[in-house]
């Protein structure tokens, strides 16, 4: 018994130090999702926002962050991974809507809801996103990571775990005075 | 759905990072609910133990928080019901002071040197909370002058927070290339502004990385707090129409975040007695905005090729909120600063 729990305690300890080291290597990936802009593109003054993430991610796996936008900026969302040859990464981005109607007691209440706003399904899996918003918002992304793809020459060879990028620009919106 | 049944309090430290764990979470759960505890107790105790250690190591590999909406959903308003899916895990991200400031210079704010916090305070910030509450506001102080183009505190101030960031442990984002960069651009306040903004950030990463999430936790609410105390201070008195109103209502949003973000430090006491400050200014918001229902012709458009997201409710600010707020944060700010 003794010998299955050090066995199970030094499988985990592997597991924990594999995920430790992806966790530290994936440092400022989101820098490299610029590469999936086209160069027309890249021609513009944006500056990087520092709600910008990257993170080490199961390969299948969701990974989702909650942002927020202000109406003042035009923001450019990018995403990508260290996954070479995969698929191409789909993201959704979602906003939150309130709305007031009836609970199940028929009391008026506020819901939150969190709607869809895009999906680059729509669009090709284009990996960038232009938009801005009328008012403040809290915008949340939901990347799906690859689940298949190699990354040998990256972060994580023979590994389950890529690196994630997510990559939030903002120019200013001329018409607020900037 | 959030529920609002009340669980029992169990520690963050099982919920984290894998749904084994999050199976763990909800059997103890159950164990508790069905009064089983103590027939199960001896097995329970050998699973506990593997567990235990295997989650101990995996806390630190914890990058969002299942949890924090959880911990959210006990302290939401009543009125509102929250409705989200939970299939993935969620990392809250906050904007730094830096894009405040860039928003209240264009709307007409101003310098006010006045608003900052001295100098002559930074030796008595001598605990790791005071340290790093002030670690953010004197970086949120730092972004406000090179915003507005005050150069001349900007390397004694950078000098202050270096001095508390190596007392936090983050000497290494203060080295002698980011020393040169500010002593070769002290008269480029776009370039000081940018160091700023990068300064922030990377201390930021390099405490996430490090595990330091007690320090970061407090650094953001002490940039948080400073932040909206200088911008709400720029207004003498409420006026209907004044743009930088709104942009004051919007910092509800990034409150929310900032609880979001924290909240999965909370069992750390610097951390809960900070939460639980911005959990009171929360409630001014809460309590005071008054709901705007939405438009239903509004529709979201193009912008050339940018995507206008059109809005729906939203919660806008008045006389009360205003002045509720100010005087809050005031009474926050002052409680950090003044030690």
């Amino acid at each position: 018994m003794r010998n299955k729990i050090i066995f199970g305690i030094a499988l985990i300890g592997l597991v924990v130090i594999q995920t430790v080291q992806a966790q530290q290597s994936c440092r400022k990936v989101h820098n490299f999702c610029k590469s999936a802009i086209p160069d027309d593109e890249r021609s513009k003054i944006w500056e990087l926002n520092n709600q910008s993430k990257s993170a080490t991610v199961e390969k299948g796996k969701i990974y989702e962050i909650g942002f927020i936008a202000y109406k003042d900026f035009v923001y450019r969302l990018s995403t990508c991974t260290d996954v070479e040859d995969g698929e191409k990464i789909n993201f959704e981005i979602f906003h939150t809507e309130l709305v007031r109607r009836p609970d199940i007691n028929g009391n008026p209440r506020i819901f939150k809801d969190k709607v869809s706003i895009y999906n680059n399904e729509e669009n090709e899996m284009t990996q960038y996103y232009k938009f801005r918003v009328e008012k403040s918002e809290k915008l949340f992304v939901k990347v799906n990571i690859p689940s298949s793809g190699k990354s040998e020459s990256k972060q994580f060879k023979d590994s389950d775990f890529v690196c994630v990028g997510v990559l939030l620009e903002h120019s200013k919106a001329e018409k607020l005075g900037f | 759905m959030f529920l609002s049944t009340q669980k029992p309090k169990l520690s963050n430290f099982w919920i984290n990072f894998s749904p084994l764990l999050q199976i763990n979470k909800h059997f103890i759960y159950i164990c508790l609910k069905t009064q089983q505890f103590k027939f199960m107790k001896k097995s329970f105790v050998k699973g506990l133990a593997i567990l235990g250690l295997a989650t101990i190591a995996l806390v630190s590999c914890e990058d969002s928080s299942l949890v924090l909406d959880e911990d959210l959903n006990e302290q939401v308003d009543e009125d509102i019901v929250k409705i989200e899916e939970q299939l993935a895990e969620i990392s809250y991200t906050v904007p730094t002071p830096n894009e405040l400031f860039d928003i209240v210079k264009a709307l007409g704010g101003e310098l006010n040197v006045g608003l900052i916090n001295s100098l002559d305070n930074k030796d008595n910030y001598v605990d790791l909370k005071s340290k790093a509450l002030n670690f953010g506001v004197y970086s949120a102080d730092l972004g406000y002058m090179s915003c507005f183009e005050n150069g001349i505190e900007f390397l004694k101030y950078t000098k202050a927070i270096e001095n508390l960031g190596n007392e936090l442990g983050i000497s290494e984002v203060f080295d002698q290339d980011l020393m040169d960069r500010i002593a070769n651009n002290e008269d480029d306040f776009d370039s000081l502004f940018t160091i700023s903004n990068e300064t922030y950030f990377d201390s930021y990463l390099y405490l996430e990385e490090n595990k330091k999430g007690q320090e970061l936790s407090l650094i953001i609410i002490g940039g948080y707090i400073e932040s909206l105390y200088i911008v709400t201070n720029l207004i003498e008195e409420y006026k209907e129409g004044n743009e930088m109103l709104e942009r004051i209502g919007a910092q509800k949003l990034v409150l929310e975040n900032i609880i979001d973000f924290c909240s999965q430090y909370a069992d750390e006491t610097a951390v809960s007695e900070a939460l639980s400050s911005i959990m009171e200014l929360k409630s001014v918001f809460d309590d005071n905005m008054t709901f705007v229902e939405p438009d239903a012709k509004a529709a979201a458009q193009n912008d050339g090729d940018v995507r206008v997201v059109a809005s729906s409710g939203s919660y806008e600010m008045n006389e009360k909120t205003f002045n509720a707020v100010k005087a809050q944060i005031t009474e926050l700010r002052n409680n950090i600063t003044q030690k």
